[in-house]
């Protein structure tokens, strides 16, 4: 397997877990009517994310990273580009939700956006890894 | 899925006839990725043309013996 294409797995099931762990715990405290606080949950999330990242990438990938190749450049701007309108189209839903929720909760919609878009990004990088290009 | 481009190419045999160079050599020496030069070996990928040049110095042959339009 590429080395990019691990790093993306990695990004991938790393984001997927820690942001699906702080929703379900966002989701039972709106749903319990408990405040759901956006600064410290969201800022350990980040932190845990970039540390799992940082933390599985040195441990699984040991062979040196060079430079991107063009085909990598290539799969990397598809992915993004996809990503984009991904994130374009979860934007319009955050905004929506500002007639059913608080601004707390509309914050967390952003984030969400946030999160399914690096999704999108991550497993667009993947697929390009192994598909024509 | 997107189809692949009608490039046909002659790589594996370049590289059997130069001393059976591994695709990591031939990546090494062109500044690509393995994986890269395995994509454009099963014409996955079409490379630009820079590194088409590339590739067919390594060979020491002219563009048209590493790859053939199918179109």
């Amino acid at each position: 397997m590429a080395l990019r294409e691990k790093s993306a797995w990695i990004s991938f099931w790393t984001t997927l877990v820690v942001y699906g762990a702080y929703f379900a715990y966002v989701g039972q405290a709106a749903a319990a009517g408990r405040p759901v606080g956006l600064a410290g949950p969201l800022t350990t999330c980040i932190l845990v994310l970039v540390v799992l990242q940082i933390g599985l990438r040195i441990a699984l990938n040991r062979e040196p990273r060079g430079p991107h190749d063009e085909r990598e450049r290539l799969i990397d701007l598809t992915a993004s580009k996809q990503a984009f309108y991904v994130l374009q189209v979860a934007a319009m839903g955050a905004a929506v939700t500002v007639y059913f929720f608080d601004k707390v909760l509309m914050a967390q919609a952003v984030i969400l956006a946030l999160a399914v878009s690096e999704l999108a990004r991550h497993g667009g990088i993947i697929l390009g890894h192994r598909r024509p290009c | 899925m997107p189809t692949p481009p009608p490039i046909k190419n002659d790589i594996r045999r370049l590289r059997f006839e130069h001393g059976e160079m591994t695709q990591a050599d031939l990546a090494l020496r062109i500044g690509m990725t393995r994986q890269t030069v395995a994509a454009i070996e099963q014409g996955k990928y079409s490379p630009s043309l820079e590194a088409a040049f590339r590739i067919a110095q390594v060979f020491g042959v002219g563009l048209d013996r590493v790859f053939q339009w199918e179109g």
